[in-house]
């Protein structure tokens, strides 16, 4: 008693946390009652397939738990044992030399839970299937409320998917709080990066293996800056879309607002003269044009395209198809005859995107419109190529909103935004893509602490696979944005 | 008597009852409105968070001491308590050689009173981190203690750096001679400089002004206030006067001196108490009510005082419909129009917190939970536990349980003991939030057609929708009416009272006295007018204003028929409608 006085504060909840852990530990090391289903676990990390590249997979498991405890054990032998309060967290090393062990084969994790009142279970055990096909190192996003009218902070982020470690790119706050938008990678290359500014230095920014440009985009000829972007693979054209966008805001339940173009047309951009190609547009007034991407060997335009209806009166019948055109690259000149490959009849299509090795095409659906993240049924769709025929995309989707989509340079990873988690945020989830095309489940990108996700007050806005970190610095875009003059871009 | 002047007690403890006072008097629901945009989480997560940013340790405590603010006289106390600290350490700076100077920074706190109390706590980082400077007396040991000191409260609570180096220069200067004394001087500034551009390239990716100031001291998409340089400058201001002027022979004995100052200091207390106050102080006051949803207290305030500001009236007439008082109050009150009812594309804090709480009033649950959105980002700190818990009733009510789950977690994790958080998450039950009154009746008013106007931008058509669809939506219509009545839309007014008059339901005073004046004196339809329940007392009252109506000198007309619509139909200029 007399030593125990004389210790201090921390030294008695020292003591007292080294009785209430070892009190733990022995109740966890009893065996308990088994449950035949696997725990509940944030990130959902049960029975996906990862790529043996990703960071470790750290989840919590929720529910009334004190502590945890976890043995990962790997097909080739390795077994990993892990604890804690309700957080099972990796370490890096391990994590690694179990993934590099285990490429192609599955993890079986096993789980034990001690409840708060002192009762253990063991849930049954899931799997984690390592895919050996690697994903792109890094994830490139935007982090944005997913808010109305209002933008507060804005930043353009990426993330070693390898580790945990997330960079910025820019953040508002250097560049007057302006909107930052629409960044976009040619064949996934970091060295090859564009972006728009609007308000506040105002311009499109494209940065080639250092240099940046500063561009004002608007012409006389076309109705708005360019919008939506998408690089020729070659990385001479960019093509993009100039929409003159406006919104409103629903009344009714489970709606909450809406985007949609007044006017819309696609465009290529020539990065080398720096003008807009009157060749390579589509410049129509009877049709709306918008969301383009080209093929990866850059001989297709596809692009999305409703017949122009009086807006916003008919805002919830226009409905776009999925059309391309052939484009050749040498004469920057577009072909004069559309394929639709996807007719709009009973829903529209927006953001067509290519899988690298060309046979896939993967689109977002919606019921109507072409702004998907607002739309609760949006779902992603994809075409094989080869035979035209629609790949299921069931295991992908979910209840909530699905709304964009980007390959990994390899075609066997998509990260999707999805905002099935609570209905509100964009998350990017992973799914592995089969030689046939079949989608695995996804899983959302791994935190070091999964609890992060809890107070994120951002989306994920536009996640895009990158082949390496971006490494222009977030000081020398601020020093474009304020210093340099825009160069007007010509129509040609 | 002399000895107990001279006490620094006497002084200082005069200073914290005069400055409690004036907190307490003037400032009280300033602070608890300003409380509403600090959600303090006790995540680790979040300290994390703060940490990784300039200042960062200094904005975590100040979160974690504002989360107090709203308990009765908790502000008033940590203000005066932290500026009586201050002003201590400022003497203790100007060797006690007067007092009356080391309030000087104290005082201006008061004049121009901070949003939060980052900028306090900031501030008495860098004179505690000057202080404990200058009590070292060995070259080696300060200067080491110096750059340690300059370095932290750089990282734990920037801006105090800036002015622990001020404070350290002016030491050094005054503090030896020869020209050596100004190396270190020097050296102290240069350093302060460069830790924030050496934080830039390392530590932060920031803008220049919040790696020098730190993001929490003030809005970070507004200018800084002028009044932060008065108050940062202030201690080094009065280290150079003290330091630099040869001190003067006193003209007094000591204590008539100490007498002079505790005087001066009850009687500038006294002045500040009687003349201080925020200009917005009734808003604020009635925002604190609205937020604890005591709408009596708000009737009754206005029953005694006269409603100062637009804010103040948006809360009166929201406080009146909750209270069933609306038609009553309305011609009572001193309507503006429009932005009287609610304001106009709302951008500011107070604001959105208004729309917000007009929308929900009106049941148009789409706005409410959007400007209760915009009212979340556009804050400081991207919080707003307020209007947080608004977001979470208006996913409840949508029965979007996922996105209230995400907000109610976030919530809990600042409030982990609150019963109304508690009662939120369980109403994430849909059978237990469908049974639950509040949200089963909300569901039944939420609106059925869709329409794309904006509740405060186009008010009489977007309230024209809500009650097309509900006419029974109580609040939507009593607002509506009350549009009407206010700009003389008399027309209009009738054409809703039709179809009230075929559900049968009774009418306000207020309505039968427009009926009476519109099939009067706008369409002389007296067969008409009958068909209305009228009450004979409103009649005869009506009739007896349109016989005296010539006979009476308006000062008398005013003093008995002030009351009445028919008389504010005919004497007094409507709202001028707003030319957006």
């Amino acid at each position: 008693m007399k030593t125990f006085s004389k210790l201090s504060p921390a030294g008695c909840i020292l003591v007292l946390s080294a009785f209430f852990f070892s009190s733990c530990v022995d109740k966890m090391s009893m065996p308990g009652e088994s449950c035949a289903r696997p725990p509940l676990i944030f990130p959902d990390y049960t029975d996906v397939s990862i790529p043996v590249n990703i960071a470790p997979l750290n989840f919590r498991v929720e529910g009334d738990v004190k502590a945890c405890s976890a043995t990962v054990r790997g097909e080739d032998g390795q077994t990993l044992r892990l604890s804690g309060r309700n957080q099972l967290v990796f370490k890096a090393g391990e994590w690694k030399k179990l993934l590099k062990g285990n490429a192609g084969k599955s993890l079986q994790i096993s789980v034990s839970t001690l409840s708060g009142k002192g009762e253990r279970t063991d849930w049954q055990a899931f799997t984690i299937h390592i895919s050996a096909d690697p994903i792109d190192s890094h994830l490139v996003y935007r982090l944005i409320e997913p808010g109305y009218e209002k933008w507060h902070i804005v930043g353009i982020y990426q993330r070693d998917i390898e580790t945990f470690s997330e960079k910025v790119i820019i953040k508002n706050d250097l560049t007057g709080y302006n909107c930052i938008n629409c960044h976009s990678f040619c064949n996934g290359d970091p060295q090859q990066m564009m972006l728009h500014m609007r308000a506040t230095y105002g311009a499109t920014y494209i940065a080639l293996q250092g240099d940046i440009q500063k561009l004002n985009t608007r012409t006389d000829s076309t109705i708005s800056n360019m919008t939506y972007p998408y690089w020729h693979p070659s990385g001479r054209y960019i093509t993009t879309s100039v929409n003159e966008i406006r919104q409103f805001f629903h009344s009714v339940k489970g709606k909450k607002m809406e985007v949609f173009d007044l006017e819309s047309d696609v465009i290529v951009y020539d990065v080398q003269t720096q003008t807009i190609l009157s060749a390579a547009s589509i410049l129509t007034k009877d049709a709306y044009e918008t969301f383009p991407s080209f093929s990866p060997e850059g001989d297709w335009l596809y692009f999305c395209s409703a017949p122009a209806l009086p807006m916003p009166d008919s805002y919830d019948r226009i409905r776009y198809n999925l059309c391309r055109v052939p484009f050749d690259a040498v004469q920057g000149r577009i072909g004069s005859s559309i394929d639709t490959l996807v007719r709009a009849d009973v829903h529209s299509a927006s953001f067509p995107r290519l899988s690298p090795d060309g046979r896939f095409l993967m689109y977002s659906e919606t019921a109507y419109g072409q702004f998907p993240i607002w739309h609760k049924d949006a779902e992603i769709r994809m075409i094989n190529l080869s035979d035209g025929s629609q790949v299921d995309m069931s295991l992908l989707n979910s209840e909530d909103t699905e709304s964009y989509h980007s390959w990994s340079r390899n075609s066997r990873w998509v990260v999707i935004s999805s905002r099935r988690e609570n209905g509100l945020y964009t998350l990017p989830y992973f799914a592995h893509i089969d030689s046939a095309g079949r989608p695995s489940k996804p899983f959302l990108l791994p935190q070091k602490n999964p609890d992060d996700y809890d107070y994120l007050l951002h989306s994920f806005n536009l996640p895009e696979l990158v082949t390496g970190e971006v490494e222009i610095s977030p000081y020398a875009l601020q020093h474009a944005a304020k210093k340099l003059t825009a160069t007007q871009v010509r129509f040609k | 008597m002399k000895r107990f002047l001279a006490r620094p007690a006497l002084f200082y403890g005069v200073f914290f009852v005069g400055s409690f006072l004036f907190f307490e008097i003037n400032y009280r629901y300033w602070y608890r409105f300003m409380e509403q945009y600090s959600l303090f989480l006790y995540t680790e997560a979040y300290f994390m968070k703060l940490c990784e940013q300039p200042g960062g340790f200094n904005a975590y405590l100040t979160a974690f001491i504002t989360r107090f603010f709203t308990f009765p006289y908790v502000s008033s106390v940590c203000l005066s308590l932290l500026l009586t600290l201050m002003s201590l350490l400022s003497a203790r700076l100007l060797k006690k050689r007067s007092r009356l100077l080391s309030l000087f920074p104290a005082v201006l706190f008061c004049l121009f009173p901070v949003e939060s109390i980052a900028s306090v706590l900031a501030a008495l980082t860098g004179i505690a981190a000057v202080s404990g400077y200058a009590a070292i007396q060995k070259p080696l040991p300060r200067y080491i203690t110096g750059f340690a000191l300059i370095t932290v409260c750089y990282l734990l609570a920037a801006p105090a750096h800036l002015l622990a180096a001020a404070g350290m220069m002016i030491c050094e200067c005054y503090g030896a001679a020869g020209k050596k004394r100004f190396f270190p001087a020097f050296g102290w500034l240069i350093w302060a400089l460069l830790c924030p551009l050496l934080a830039m390239r390392t530590l932060y990716v920031v803008p220049m002004r919040e790696a020098f100031l730190g993001r929490h001291l003030f809005h970070p998409e507004y200018p800084i206030p002028a009044s932060f340089w008065y108050i940062w400058c202030a201690l080094p201001f009065i280290m150079l006067l003290v330091y630099g002027l040869r001190r003067p022979k006193p003209l007094f004995k000591e204590g008539l001196r100490q007498l002079a100052a505790v005087s001066l200091l009850v009687g500038a207390t006294a002045i500040a108490l009687v003349y201080g106050g925020h200009p917005l102080e009734q808003a604020y006051r009635y925002d604190w009510f609205a937020r604890g949803q005591q709408w009596e207290a708000i009737v009754e305030d206005v029953a005694r005082h006269p409603v100062k500001d637009r804010d103040a009236l948006i809360y009166a007439n929201l406080a009146h419909a909750y209270t069933g008082t609306f038609n009553e109050a309305l011609l009572r009150l001193p309507q503006v129009g429009e932005d009287g009812f609610i304001p106009y594309d709302p951008k500011t804090r107070l604001e959105l917190i208004e729309a917000s709480e007009v929308s929900w009033l009106l049941n148009h649950t789409n706005s409410a939970q959007r400007f209760a959105f915009v009212g979340v980002l556009s804050s400081e700190r991207n919080v707003q536990s307020r209007l947080m818990e608004r977001l979470v009733e208006t996913y409840l009510v949508n029965e979007e349980y996922k996105a209230a789950e995400k907000y109610i977690r976030i919530l809990e994790m600042s409030k982990p003991h609150n019963p109304r958080i508690k009662e939120l998450r369980r109403l994430l039950e849909p059978e237990t939030s469908a049974s639950t009154p509040w949200i089963s009746e909300r569901r039944r008013l939420t609106p059925l057609t869709d329409n794309p106007y904006d509740l405060t931008k186009t008010f009489p058509s977007a309230l024209a929708f809500l009650i097309d669809d509900h006419p029974d939506n109580k609040a939507a219509f009593e607002y509506a009416m009350g549009y009407l009545l206010v700009y003389k839309e008399l027309n209009i007014f009738m054409h809703y009272m039709e179809a009230r008059k075929e559900r049968g339901e009774p009418l306000p005073v207020v309505y039968q006295e427009a009926i009476c004046l519109f099939y009067t004196a706008v369409q002389n339809e007296p067969e008409t007018l009958r068909s209305y329940s009228i009450d004979p007392a409103v009649y005869q009252r009506f009739l007896g204003y349109m016989q005296q109506l010539k006979g009476l000198t308006p000062a008398l007309l005013s003093r008995r028929y002030g009351d009445t619509y028919y008389y504010y139909a005919q004497f007094v200029q409507p709202p001028r409608k707003p030319v957006r």
